[in-house]
């Protein structure tokens, strides 16, 4: 006589052990449209990039699940911000360094002896490790590939949301988005009925007044500026980046000039600005700007429009404050009512493990 | 008629050709500065820019800080750039009996572009000068790699044939440090040391003009009594003994003026290739060998090549800016592939 | 310049680095005629023209008539033509020619330079060349160019090294001969270093031998060009024979001893 329910119980014992062993899986739509299979509730991450929005994202204790990132693209490109962090949150010293890809020294040995569970990397970065991706995969690591850069409000929102899949938090992840969709649509609501574009100019403050350094064509800032109502000079000059002649900058007299600042370490000649940065040191950092040959005639430094902004804080999810910002200097009366540093503090008091200190935007007086 | 139109009809002859050759040549340098001076991403009106030089109180502010405060140094650094690296290349050519010697044959621009890189990668500055750390870093350099090779050839023997194996080792020296400061650096000062070798005029400023004039004079002025002298060394060691020439000292002292003109060339603007290799022999195929001319054409021809360089750099792209060195090459190469499928026979020996 | 006389070689000696070279060599180089210098290779005939020509260290005495000459004189006075074969450039033969007085020419070249120049171009038939480049020209012509060069400096003394080792033979003859009339006409010594000995009987006066850095023979051709003299100087067994028309014909037969 068979037994069936013991019979049964062995089936489905049989069966169980020949499915593949993996937890459950969700579909996750990264920034490229690619659909990739993530670990629902991924407890051993990479991170490749885009360190900050994965706080925002995922909370003060997300680096819990977080078990090796690209160190140098933090401690070494943002190192006024990783102290800051580090303070805050002290794991993030301990994770494995896996190398930064754009300098070379990335090693898909140190990725894999993480044995991350998924990995999440820029789009930049993509591009740059070329067929190391499909090995990654090969692996059995997923790779979900996020664009900040692009600094489009689509691939903003579908960045925010990848991340919110991945940790778990797809409704904190939808807030933000929301949140950072609406800001934009809000601007553009706003310049929508203003005819005026007054021409702007952007320039890295890495090299100091004395060497003219990059501008921004269609990306990063210059796509700011232009969202923000503005016209940018560099726009049909440069592709992404690069150096503008001084002769054209004081052809095209800008009505407006933002230097991006950021916590360049050894350069003592850079416009400093960033978490826990003195206001009066960075003001010390641009005046020199005004001094360049022509620049006392444009009308930017003849009517003080000469701004610092964080370039740390571009293609964030709180790159909006910025886009705040330089609109509400090009039109003052269509944004009087915006305070785009008080947005920036309760961002950092509604989301971030550490609170806003330091100089993020500021106006040379 | 002289003595010597009648007794060496054709020789007169031959020397009245140079001489408008190489006047032709100071009128095609001319139109070509005024060229660049009416170039440039704000589009001035040729009058405005004429009445601006002529009479700059007069104009408006704008126009005179364009003309005279941006156009003007890099037309004349251009210019400097030009003349030191179409002589220094000349007197390299002469002096290692080489038609490919170029002024950084024997390793001075590597060990100039080494020099510059160390200080963007440490990030050092002088504190009473600081936009003169990287030149005088450069100059460092060319210093460096021209006690090398000098320090050598004395030992070995002040022949050509030393010098030049000297300066090679020098040469891969530092393009080897080279290599590895650009191994070690971060992106950003990659690109700055990238930008930097390519070669750029932006620099030029009323502070810097006059630091490269005054190297470039003082080195052209010591050059002009000896201009028999390095002729002679085209017959060859040998020979140029025999005529009553001291080899070794004559070589000594062009390597120090070659090493002050590349020092002056590549200081203030990078490394600018082509021109020290390419002028030298178009003004060769145009004037000959006789230094009182080569010389004087070789400089105008290495002016001519940066000027038009910064003109088309201008007119390919107003508004960023495009490293000169790069544009050096694409004036210079289509023209010396023309000059040698034009047949002329060969002008070097 | 007329020729002041007779050049006297005495008791020359040069070394290089620490090889000896000359060991004591003394010759007479008679004023007006063409002397030849003979010697197998490595008997010194270039070091003894360069110490002549005061080019090199050496000690000994070198006197032209009745005064002695010290090396500084003597690179100003004497003319050396080298052996260098290489080096043709595209100077044009009166530059070649010019810069024989290099160490006199400041910047502008005085016009009477140039005519005595153009006169030298013309004396040995290069006067529609004076414009053309040295590597344009046959090497015949360039070697006429490179003799006017040294004539260009009024040398006292003509010391030539090999001067028609690549020329073919009718420039061979057309150079030499150009030697003997400049000898007869400006009466000054001319010494040239040659191996080609049929030419050394047509054309030279004198004969000096080398060998071993000393100097074996110097007296007329015909006293020096025998059999025994060619052995010393060459290791070499050859006939030497006098021709009814009276000239010497050599005919090398086989190289004596070994190699």
């Amino acid at each position: 006589m068979l037994n069936l329910a013991k019979l049964a119980a062995g089936l489905a014992l049989a069966a169980s052990l020949t499915l593949p062993a993996s937890a459950d899986t969700i579909s996750v739509t990264d920034a490229l449209g690619r659909t990739v299979e993530v670990p629902e509730n991924a407890e051993r991450i990479l991170l490749g990039f885009y360190f900050e929005d994965a706080f925002a994202v995922g909370g003060p204790d997300i680096y819990d699940r977080v078990v090796a990132i690209s160190k140098d693209a933090w401690a070494g490109w943002r190192s006024l911000q990783w102290d800051k962090y580090a303070e805050a949150v002290p794991r993030i010293t301990e994770l494995l360094d896996v190398g930064e890809v754009d300098a070379g020294t990335f090693t898909l040995e140190a990725a894999l002896a993480a044995e991350p569970d998924v990995a999440v990397i820029a789009a930049w970065q993509h591009g740059m490790l070329g067929e190391q991706v499909g090995r990654l995969e090969a692996a059995g690591i997923p790779v979900v590939v996020l664009d900040y850069n692009a600094q489009t409000v689509d691939k903003h929102v579908a960045s925010t949301l990848a991340f919110g899949a991945i940790f778990g938090e797809e409704e904190r992840a939808q807030e933000l988005a929301d949140l950072y969709a609406n800001a934009v649509a809000n601007v553009e609501t706003r310049i929508a009925a203003i005819e005026e574009r007054p021409p702007v100019y952007v320039e890295l403050a890495r090299k100091g007044a004395a060497e003219t350094d990059n501008s921004y064509g269609d990306t990063m800032w210059g796509r700011l500026i232009e969202t923000a109502g503005g016209r940018n000079i560099a726009k049909d000059q440069v592709a992404r980046w690069g150096v503008l002649s001084p002769e054209f900058v004081l052809a095209e007299d800008p009505k407006f000039v933002f230097l991006a600042g950021s916590g360049w370490a050894s350069r003592d000649k850079a416009v400093v600005m960033g978490p826990g940065v003195d206001t009066d040191l960075t003001h010390a950092r641009m005046a020199p700007y005004r001094e360049r040959t022509g620049w006392s005639d444009l009308r930017a430094v003849a009517d003080g429009e000469v701004h610092g902004i964080y370039h740390g804080g571009a293609r964030t999810l709180y790159d909006f404050v910025f886009l705040q910002y330089i609109a509400k200097q090009l039109h003052p009366e269509a944004f009087a009512d915006v305070d785009p540093q008080a947005n920036l503090t309760a961002f950092f008091d509604e989301y971030m493990p550490v609170s806003l200190t330091g100089t993020y935007m500021t106006q040379l007086p | 008629m002289t003595i010597a139109e009648r007794a060496a009809p054709h020789h007169a002859a031959l020397s009245r050709a140079r001489l408008t050759r190489l006047s032709v040549a100071g009128v095609v340098l001319a139109v070509a500065v005024v060229v660049d001076l009416l170039t440039g991403p704000a589009f001035l009106s040729v009058p405005d820019v004429l009445r601006t030089l002529v009479l700059p109180d007069a104009a408006p502010a704008r126009l005179r800080v364009i003309v005279w405060d941006l156009r003007l140094p890099l037309t004349f650094m251009a210019i400097m750039v030009g003349v030191a690296l179409g002589v220094a290349g000349t007197l390299m050519q002469t002096m290692l009996g080489n038609p490919l010697a170029s002024p950084y044959t024997l390793g001075f621009s590597a060990a100039a572009g080494f020099g510059a890189s160390l200080t963007i990668l440490t990030g050092v500055s002088l504190p009473l000068f600081p936009s003169l750390t990287i030149p005088l870093a450069a100059i460092a350099g060319c210093a460096i790699a021209a006690a090398m090779v000098y320090g050598v050839s004395r030992v070995r023997g002040m022949t050509a044939e030393v010098m030049v194996l000297a300066g090679i080792a020098t040469l891969f020296l530092f393009q080897s440090l080279q290599s590895l400061a650009q191994y070690v650096a971060s992106p950003e000062v990659l690109q700055a040391m990238v930008f930097w070798l390519f070669g750029s005029l932006l620099k030029a400023s009323w502070q810097n003009v006059p630091i490269v004039f005054g190297l470039v004079a003082v080195s052209l002025l010591a050059l002009i009594p000896d201009l028999w002298k390095v002729t002679a060394l085209r017959l060859g060691d040998a020979r140029a003994a025999a005529v009553g020439i001291n080899v070794a000292r004559l070589r000594i002292k062009l390597f120090t003026l070659v090493t002050l003109l590349t020092a002056a060339a590549v200081a203030f603007v990078g490394t600018i290739g082509f021109v020290g290799l390419v002028a030298p022999h178009v003004a060769r195929m145009l004037v000959g060998e006789d230094h009182r001319v080569l010389v004087p054409m070789a400089a105008i021809c290495g002016a001519i090549v940066m000027v038009s360089a910064s003109i088309l750099s201008k007119l390919v792209s107003p508004g960023a800016v495009v490293p000169i060195g790069i544009v050096t090459a694409v004036v210079g190469v289509p023209f010396l592939f023309a000059l040698t499928l034009s047949g002329r026979r060969n002008h070097w020996g | 310049m007329s020729g002041a006389g007779d050049l006297v070689v005495r008791d020359l000696r040069a070394a290089y680095g620490k090889t000896t070279i000359l060991s004591g060599a003394s010759a007479t180089f008679p004023g007006g005629k063409v002397s030849a210098l003979i010697g197998a290779n490595g008997s010194g005939k270039s070091t003894l023209l360069r110490a002549v020509a005061g080019l090199l260290p050496a000690s000994g005495a070198v006197r032209l008539g009745d005064t002695e000459s010290s090396p500084a004189e003597r690179r100003q006075g004497f003319a050396y033509m080298p052996q260098d074969v290489s080096g043709f450039s595209s100077l044009t033969l009166m530059e070649v020619v010019l810069l024989g007085r290099v160490t006199r020419l400041g910047f502008q070249v005085p016009q009477h330079f140039i005519a005595e120049a153009e006169g030298l171009l013309a004396r040995f038939g290069l006067s529609d060349l004076g414009t053309r480049a040295l590597s344009a020209v046959s090497g015949g012509q360039r070697q006429l160019a490179f003799l006017a060069q040294s004539l260009f400096r009024r040398p006292a003394v003509l010391l030539l090294d090999e001067p028609t080792a690549a020329l073919d033979l009718r420039h061979q003859l057309i150079v030499l001969q150009a030697l003997q009339d400049l000898a007869a006409d400006e009466g000054l010594p001319v010494v040239v270093a040659m191996h080609d000995l049929p030419l050394v009987a047509q054309f030279a006066h004198h004969v000096v031998g080398l060998a071993g850095g000393t100097t074996i023979a110097g007296d007329d051709a015909r006293t020096v060009l025998t059999a025994d003299n060619l052995a010393r100087l060459y290791g070499v067994a050859a006939e030497v024979s006098e021709l009814e028309t009276g000239h010497l014909y050599i005919t090398p037969l086989h190289a004596l001893g070994s190699a």
